[in-house]
């Protein structure tokens, strides 16, 4: 018995020095990515100023954007949903919607609204597919920039795979049915391929619209939802995006686009060979395989990252739908980290090899379980009385202060860049909501990564009912 | 820290509202203490034609302008100067004839211009084009020297508002120094330039085709870009000349101009073109005879639906579907074909060149 709790004792110790040794390299590394941000950022805003969208959108040079938009049993606002997008603000662009075997009457409901007709145009699969049953292009001349695909079922990656064969312009914009986009979204984001020719891919930062007001498929007032989760969810996606991909875009070590709405070159992703189907975390797996193709065969490129707001979707309100969406994208990390294993530590890869996969396999994959394994370390440890209080709780107080100066931080690069939310009182929510989320909210979400390890050995490879409560109009 | 952050933060938000209404009443009062400056009648030329008067009452209206906005020449930190180079720059787009001219003289009395002349040589980057962006608003032959050292900026955001500010200063005329002395060409400086050309119209053909002698591939391309859209035949000859021993790009971009051009000189090096080993020659050299529309092409364009790759049958199968009743009727011969390809590809065109389309059992080629 002595030489158990000894031993318990001893494994303890060893695992607070580790968690000790853990915490500050977790927080040198984030203070790093702050600080690269914080630069790009404001180099991005300065660049701003001698940037008029107007030149691009009047310009012949302009490259021209395929936009596809994947459908499944959207008949309800499959109509709204390619509005939208054929009022997009950008000189040459095409719709491709494409009909994922639809088992409501999508496609018989566009074929009506937009006067579509079948045509006998080439399909040609560079990018294996499932089975196209017909392209559709319209009539009337107001929607000739528009081409629907009706093909068998096969998932989204599938859909887009059969997009990205049917488009016909070198950029390709993979979008979410459900994500509204700011007018100037592809015009913010086809900057950054005129910038740098060797650009391959772009994303932007993707807002939550809960609580915002949506007309006719625009947000037209930006307000915090009265509702605390998807509150919560703001702060995350600040500091995901403001102080995480802004800064992993600004050392070409940047892993994920958001599947809701990214650019990319479409010569590169067909000789990647498209989306994998097979994998819930398709939009970090093909932006992996890209970096890796282009390293493999020498070619410059790089991934870049628009700090503006140009995307908004809806968050999950409740805590099952939630898990459930967070539960996926852990998944997806871990499938995707496995798949592409090779990567990890070879120099080969540069700054993606040694910096980005490492920091997501160490920090993003492992980090809740290391954060679960230290609650219940703390537990035993209480429960033998070998915890040094006053440690413990120096040690808790630090490491919330830091949780909220990396949340206050996410919300002054917002403040200092964009300031989306007007209101003085979202503002002081969100600040305080920084240092809420870290008694409670925050174990939550370890706990729902955590259970991901256990549904991926299980081979769960589904997504999950992702429940919209619809916007406020 | 966190604390001061976040109050400060606060405090901010509170307070840029305010900071921004005083700026905005400031500025109305700039505008309207301007607008004495700039729409005053001035006195009719003199009986011997002399313009002595005009100038002595312009000056006397800035006199006027800066006493009246309190405003020192020297002092650069004054909230008035600040206010009355903003406004100023902003009317530049907006007003055009005499006024503009009267914005131009304005910016030279206060001092405005040196003061960009002076950012133009700035160790900061976003300062020496933010110093280019308005030497070119203010529309001063003086910045001329400066703009055309920023060519050679580092960075691309500088060369790109040097260029663009020569141009709206110097016209049409600068336009081959500029891009003679351009080593590399962004895809967003080559969106903004073609603003300007496209406005100088068939002026800039000639500099354009001057330019062409630069020993840099992106800024011949660009030039043969540019003349291809501007569709003057003048310029065929030298696309002509260049596309024999140009490197691939400029090749690429040459071909696609030759057919926007659509002058029937260009027809022989399109055919030779057509028969290229460079697929993507090929494909270029039957878009070129796809906007050509000639039936002379016809032949070759169904040569290669035939026996050619897929991505060339396709561009060939749409150059036929233009060229005419040749190509259409070769189009009508190739779903014929055994080859389903080519079945596929021509059934397409017809379809969409809205022939109607009668197909009877494949043959063999002949």
């Amino acid at each position: 018995m002595e030489f158990l709790s000894g031993l318990i004792n001893f494994l303890l110790n060893v695992y607070s020095e580790f968690i000790i040794g853990f915490f500050i390299f977790v927080n040198v590394f984030y203070f790093s990515m702050y600080t690269i941000s914080f630069g790009a950022i404001i180099t991005y805003l300065r660049r701003h100023m001698f940037c008029d969208y107007r030149v691009i959108t009047q310009s012949e040079l302009t490259p021209a954007v395929s936009i596809l938009a994947p459908g499944y049993n959207e008949s309800a606002t499959c109509v709204e949903s390619v509005n939208s997008l054929l009022k997009l603000n950008y000189p040459t662009a095409e719709v491709v919607f494409i009909n994922d075997g639809s088992k409501d009457n999508t496609l018989d409901v566009v074929i009506k609204q937009f006067d579509m007709v079948k045509t006998e145009r080439v399909y040609i699969q560079t990018i294996a597919t499932k089975a196209v049953r017909g392209i559709y292009v319209s009539q009337n001349p107001q929607y000739r920039n528009l081409i629907v695909v009706d093909k068998y079922n096969g998932g989204k990656a599938d859909a887009l795979n059969v997009g990205i064969n049917v488009s016909r312009y070198p950029l390709v914009c993979a979008i979410d049915a459900d994500s509204i986009l700011e007018d100037d979204a592809l015009l913010k984001v086809a900057k950054p391929f005129l910038d740098d020719e060797s650009v391959i891919a772009v994303g932007g930062i993707v807002r939550i619209a809960n609580g915002c007001s949506i007309d006719r498929g625009k947000v037209t007032e930006v307000r915090l939802s009265r509702k605390l989760l998807p509150s919560f969810q703001v702060i995350e996606y600040y500091r995901a995006y403001l102080s995480g991909r802004m800064g992993w875009g600004a050392i070409n070590g940047l892993l994920i686009i958001s599947g809701a709405f990214g650019l990319f070159k479409r010569d590169i992703v067909l000789k990647c060979g498209g989306y994998k189907h097979d994998t819930v975390g398709e939009d970090m797996e093909l932006i992996v395989r890209m970096h890796r193709y282009c390293r493999e065969n020498d070619i410059p490129y790089r991934v870049d990252f628009v700090p503006d707001p140009v995307c908004w979707t809806e968050a999950p309100e409740t805590l099952k739908i939630l898990g459930r969406q967070r539960n996926r994208w852990h998944r997806g990390l871990l499938d995707t980290l496995l798949i592409h294993r090779k990567m990890f530590f070879n120099k080969r890869y540069g700054v993606l090899g040694l910096v980005s996969v490492p920091y997501f396999v160490f920090i993003e994959l492992f980090g809740p379980v290391i954060e679960a394994v230290g609650y219940i370390a703390v537990g035993i440890g209480f429960y033998l009385g070998i915890v040094n209080l006053e440690i413990f709780t120096l040690f808790f107080v630090v490491s919330v202060i830091y949780g909220v100066m990396f949340s206050v931080s996410a919300v002054i690069l917002e403040e200092l860049s964009f300031h989306r939310y007007p209101r003085t009182r979202d503002l002081i929510k969100l600040l305080v909501l920084g240092i809420v989320e870290n008694f409670g909210y925050r174990q939550i979400t370890v706990w729902w990564r955590i259970k991901a390890f256990w549904d991926y050995w299980r081979g769960v490879t589904t997504w999950g009912t992702m429940t919209r409560v619809g916007f406020k109009k | 820290m966190i604390a001061v952050g976040s109050i400060g933060l606060i405090v901010s938000k509170v307070r840029s509202a305010t900071i921004e209404t005083k700026k905005t009443k400031r500025d109305i009062a700039t505008h309207a203490a301007l607008n004495q400056y700039l729409f005053t009648e001035m006195p009719g030329k003199d009986a011997s034609g002399h313009v002595e008067s005009i100038s002595k009452r312009l000056e006397e209206l800035l006199n006027n302008l800066s006493f009246e906005l309190d405003i020192k020449k020297n002092s650069y930190n004054n909230t008035r100067r600040h206010s009355l180079k903003r406004v100023m720059l902003k009317l530049t787009t907006e007003v055009t004839g005499e006024t503009r001219f009267r914005l131009t003289l304005a910016f030279e009395y206060f001092d405005f211009v040196a003061e960009e002349n002076k950012a133009m040589q700035d160790s900061r980057w976003w300062l020496r084009a933010k110093g280019c962006k308005n030497a070119g608003l203010m529309r001063n032959e003086s910045c001329l020297p400066f703009l055309e050292r920023c060519l050679d900026d580092d960075n691309d955001d500088v060369r790109i508002e040097a260029a663009q500010s020569m141009l709206d200063i110097g016209g049409v005329q600068t336009l081959s120094p500029i891009l003679m002395r351009l080593k590399d060409m962004s895809p967003w400086m080559q969106v903004r330039l073609s603003k300007s050309i496209f406005g100088f119209g068939e002026h800039a053909v000639v500099h354009l085709v001057e330019a062409m002698r630069s020993p840099y591939p992106k800024v011949q391309g660009f030039c043969v870009e540019i003349l291809g859209m501007l569709g003057d035949v003048k310029a065929v000859p030298t696309l002509l000349e260049y596309i024999e021993y140009a490197v691939p790009y400029v090749k690429h971009k040459s071909l696609i101009a030759l057919g926007k051009i659509g002058d029937t000189r260009s027809i022989p090096i399109i055919q030779k073109f057509l028969h290229s080993p460079d697929e993507q020659l090929r494909i270029d050299a039957s878009k070129a005879a796809g906007s050509l529309s000639s039936p002379l092409l016809a032949y070759d364009l169904h040569w290669m639906l035939v026996k050619d790759t897929m991505n060339v049958k396709l561009a060939a199968g749409e150059a036929l579907a233009r060229s005419g009743e040749l190509g259409v009727k070769s189009l009508q011969y190739a779903i014929n074909l055994e080859d389903e390809n080519v079945r596929m590809v021509a059934l397409q065109f017809l379809h969409e060149a809205g022939v109607p389309v009668q197909a009877s059992q494949p043959q063999g080629e002949r």
